[in-house]
């Protein structure tokens, strides 16, 4: 016997806790005896059936919400492969019919763990359950004992209830948490995806703006243009230029993000390199009346990424040309550092004060002198730059310049790492790898970050004590004082260069939350966690590990291990800050419940306070997107904003003056290319609002004929050089919509059945039912293949092949958004070769703001 | 031309900047540049001519627009100046009520919607 294994299900079976194990479907594979008698069911009757199915909500009871908090938490076992704690539930449990059937109430603090195959999926959860409803009953009792029995009895079912209310409201606060970070990463596709389309697709209308220009500018007998013409034709094309870089920047940025950028290593002459792309500045710094000086060198043979490295400097070196005021300087020095090579870009512009020299390289970060002032630029080029610079395995960092301005310093290996490709002449140099990981080159990227300001030393454990206290984790001291910087002054801080001292400091301190790298010296941040997890006074204490994106397994393995969440770096701080919050959220409310449960006492506000918190972030997420909208909206517009009005300016001067036909042609395609780009920009802005909230529209009550003829207005240019004619019919048909994108709806619809239809006429037929108006657009164009019908209306999906004509494939997509929010429907029919249709019909107001349209109706004249 | 009127256009982008100065001038208008809010409001203090209306960027550094309309409604000498919010926002008009210009144009502008937003020169 004593070589046989135990039967492991007879113990299972016969343990003392309620177990039920579920299958991943949910189906309940096996239970214990004690699960089965406090449910009072039998095992034959419950296995191989779903859970939901066995026990349902008691349909006495509407406000039961057992079921759905149970479903919610062991979906998210099964998404996160991590325990779940729910909170205490009142459960309906069914009596069977020989106990006189009902339902019996009971009080369960349900844990759901999971079990993992060897393929790491879940393989089983395990629902354990601790009955605590002889607990609540004997409080029951006992007040029912006391001589103030009724009104004793009264307040406690008052506190239950509210015990009970505010478990929900944690359930719902957990429900907007998820969604929030549902909605967070839906954000970051999107925007990777925005790069990429705008990028792509702007840049062919840029080419056709630039290409016949610079033949208008550079043929023969164009000295013949007047000097003025000669000026505004150089000017339109440095717009577009510019237009140009931001497009690179942004197309750069998404192939950075979906890590498809990788360095094509060759033996380059950085000295000349680097005097090649001072060079190609000098006019444009003379220009402006600065002295550039460049001091490299005469040869400095280097393995290095000649075309990226050109870049980083390029945009080192317009960034300082764009930010040093008018017969300023500005310095490029290359010199030499044992197996690295140093660039320094400086100039005697208004300098980067201290606190922004680590944010100066994060994208979209605008330069904020913390007044609330910004500095204008993309900050996009510094992100590029940085980003080039890690992946030569370099670094960058920002420091003040003798010049008075600011001086932005990149170190490069002058060897490529060991095993990269080298083109020509390859000499493997085995001491050259460097074999830095993406974690330690950040790391360093902190190593030359000057140090913080007072503010951001981590402060001792003092202060208001309502603040979280956060723990520090981190053996760097500098990347410590850079969380403490982003986590002050909200929380307090106490730091831990080590782990061995970070279990000394929670024991001692015991703090709110623990924020540890996951690379330390002796004992490493897993380590920390798994020591901290055995100790049961900090078992459940919230853990945020920092890591590197490269490893994403190890990631993976720490919150497996019980981690709460992670933080990726090079991370922002609101990023951390908002983690960091959310989990100090969780916890203090988990610890209000425990206290309200053992003294039946709660603290209402506080919990209200901590929800309020968990809201405001959400709001934080929505200012994000919009802040990217905005941003990216700026920094498009702009070069156009200058480009179109010269051209129209050129286009009036033209007219008034006469300036050669040729002048006239250029200036009035450049607009119509103008206008192709606001519209694609446009476009991908809607695209990304759509895709991030809720389209809201601007209801005003107009005859639907006139958003159909600004569609057809904004079209004409397009539909003459088509020769498509397009007649309207119908009458006036009066309701209440929102006009501006109503029109988009009409103007994207009838633009596809120019573009697919050239020649043939387009027929716009608008009929009105007693609450609905019907607007139909039949073209006699190609038609659409049966087999794209059902698809024309998803995002990115196009009738054409791609190259053929513009757009982005979204036109009808956003109608069809537009047409839903105004809780109407679409729909296109065609028979290949004979034309489309596309139908949309819409009530003559949304259901929600019908009852006020009388009162509109009076205002309306 | 003793009576031309005369239009202050404050915009950090120089190119943009100049482009507008260069098609209000041809349309006869007098033009005065500041490459931000501050410059803006040193002009007008300083005895620049009073313009009879201001073209505002919004996005700008050392002043933007926000601190600039803020600055000229304490200012009673300023107060009545007409003012064009000219911006790349997506949505300005709804997300910064608080600014309450004469009239908001989205860039990249058209000429003729910018012109008919000036009292006529």
């Amino acid at each position: 016997m004593a070589g046989d294994p135990p039967d492991f299900r007879a113990l299972f079976e016969a343990a003392p806790g309620l177990f039920l194990v579920l299958a991943p479907d949910l189906r309940i594979v096996a239970a214990s005896d004690a699960y089965l008698r406090a449910t009072m069911t039998v095992r034959e009757e419950i296995l191989g059936r779903g859970i939901f199915d066995v026990f349902p909500d008691n349909p006495a009871d509407p406000e039961a919400t057992g079921v759905r908090n149970l479903r919610t938490s062991l979906e998210r076992v099964l998404r996160t492969r991590g325990p779940d704690t729910m909170a205490v539930q009142k459960y309906d449990v069914r009596r069977p019919a020989a106990e006189g059937g009902g339902f019996e109430e009971r009080f369960w603090s349900p844990i759901n763990s999971p079990v993992l195959g060897a393929d790491g999926e879940v393989a089983y959860i395990i629902h354990r359950v601790e009955d605590v409803t002889d607990f609540v009953h004997l409080k029951q009792r006992e007040h029912a004992l006391s001589e103030r029995a009724e009104g004793l009895h009264t307040r406690t079912s008052e506190l239950e209830g509210e015990i009970f209310r505010r478990a929900q409201e944690l359930q719902s606060a957990h429900r907007e948490l998820e969604g929030l970070y549902d909605r967070t990463k839906q954000l970051e596709e999107l925007k990777t995806r925005f790069f990429a389309n705008v990028s792509h697709e702007l840049r062919t209308p840029l080419t056709l703006i630039l290409g016949p220009l610079r033949e208008m500018l550079e043929r023969r007998g164009a000295d013949r243009l007047g000097r003025e013409d000669r000026h505004r034709l150089e000017l339109i094309a440095r717009q577009a230029r510019l237009l140009l870089t931001q497009v690179n920047d942004l197309l750069d940025l998404s192939r950075l993000d979906a890590g498809r950028m990788s360095l094509s290593y060759a033996e380059a002459d950085l000295a000349a390199l680097v005097r090649r792309t001072v060079d190609a500045f000098t006019s444009l710094a003379e220009g402006r009346h600065l002295a550039l000086a460049v001091e490299a060198p005469t040869v400095l043979p280097a393995q290095v990424d000649p075309e990226k490295v050109e870049r980083i400097l390029a945009n080192l070196l317009s960034n300082a040309v764009r930010f040093t005021p008018e017969a300023g300087r500005i310095r490029c020095r290359l010199s030499v550092d044992g197996d690295r090579a140093t660039i320094r870009v400086e100039d005697s512009g208004p300098g980067i004060a201290p606190d922004m020299r680590e944010a100066v390289f994060e994208r979209f970060r605008q330069v904020d002198d913390g007044a609330g002032r910004r500095l204008g630029g993309t900050g996009l080029g510094l992100a590029i730059a940085k980003d080039l610079i890690d992946l030569h395995r370099g670094a960058i960092r920002v420091e003040p310049s003798a010049l008075g301005g600011a001086a932005f310093v990149v170190e490069l290996p002058l060897r490529a790492p060991e095993g990269a490709a080298v083109r020509t002449a390859p000499r493997i140099d085995e001491e050259s790898a460097s074999g830095a990981t993406v974690g330690q080159t950040v790391h360093q990227l902190y190593d030359h970050a000057p140090a913080g300001d007072a503010a951001a030393q981590p402060a001792a454990a003092e202060g208001d004590r309502s603040r979280p206290l956060v723990l520090v984790v981190d053996d760097h001291r500098d990347m410590r004082s850079f969380v403490a910087s982003c986590l002050a002054p909200e929380m307090r801080i106490v730091a831990a260069a080590s782990g061995e001292e970070a279990i000394a400091v929670a024991e001692r301190d015991a703090p709110d939350v623990i924020v540890s790298d996951e690379m330390m010296s002796g004992m490493t941040g897993e380590e920390l966690l798994r020591e901290l997890r055995r100790r049961p006074a900090m078992s459940g204490l919230p853990f945020i590990v920092l890591t590197a994106k490269a490893d994403e397994a190890f990631r993976v393995r720490m919150l497996a291990s019980g981690a709460q969440d992670h933080v990726v770096k090079p991370f922002v701080p609101e990023e951390l800050r908002a983690r960091v919050a959310n989990q100090v959220a969780v916890k203090r409310t988990r610890e209000i419940l425990q206290r309200a449960l053992a003294t039946q006492r709660g603290d209402i506000e506080d919990l209200a306070a901590q929800l309020a918190e968990r809201r405001s972030a959400a709001e934080r997420a929505v200012a994000v997107r919009d802040e990217f909208l905005a941003t990216a909206s700026h920094e498009l517009r702009t070069p156009l904003t200058a480009l179109q009005i010269r051209l129209q300016g050129l286009l009036a001067a033209v007219g008034r003056e006469g300036g050669g036909p040729r002048i006239g042609e250029a200036a009035e395609s450049a607009m119509a290319q103008v206008r192709r780009l606001d519209g694609l920009i446009n476009e991908l802005l809607d695209v990304t609002r759509l895709e991030a909230g809720p389209l809201e529209l601007e209801l005003e009550t107009f005859d639907i004929r006139e958003a159909v003829h600004a569609a057809i207005d904004e079209l004409s240019e397009q539909a003459e050089r088509a020769r498509t004619p397009i007649t309207v019919a119908g009458g006036a048909v009066i309701g209440r919509w929102d006009r501006r994108r109503l029109t988009r709806v009409v103007s994207n619809i009838l633009g596809n059945a120019i573009k697919f239809g050239p020649g043939s006429a387009v027929l716009i037929a608008l009929e009105r039912s007693a609450d609905r108006v019907r607007l139909e657009i039949r073209d006699g164009g190609r038609g659409i293949p049966p087999e794209h019908l059902p698809r024309i209306f998803d995002r990115f999906v196009r009738a054409a092949p791609m190259r053929e004509y513009g757009g982005l494939g979204l036109g009808l997509y956003i109608a069809r958004r537009i047409v839903e929010a105004h809780e109407g429907t679409i729909a296109a029919e065609s028979a290949p070769g004979r034309g489309a249709t596309v139908t949309v019909e819409l009530p003559l107001a949304p259901a929600a703001v019908r009852w006020d349209r009388r009162a509109d109706a009076t205002t309306a004249k | 031309m003793t009576t031309e009127r005369c239009v202050m256009v404050v915009e950090d982008d120089r190119d943009v900047r100049e482009a507008i100065a260069w098609v209000l001038e041809d349309a006869g208008y007098r033009v005065i540049t500041a490459e931000n809010g501050s410059v803006a409001l040193g002009l007008l203090r300083d005895g620049a001519p009073r313009p009879s209306a201001i073209i505002l960027d919004l996005m700008m550094p050392v002043m933007d627009g926000w601190q600039f309309r803020a600055a000229q409604a304490s200012d009673p000498a300023l107060a009545d100046i007409p003012v064009i919010c000219l911006t790349a926002h997506p949505n300005a008009e709804r997300s910064f009520p608080e600014l309450r210009p004469n009239v908001w144009i989205q860039k990249p502008p058209d000429l003729g919607v910018l012109l008919a937003a000036l009292p006529p020169a």
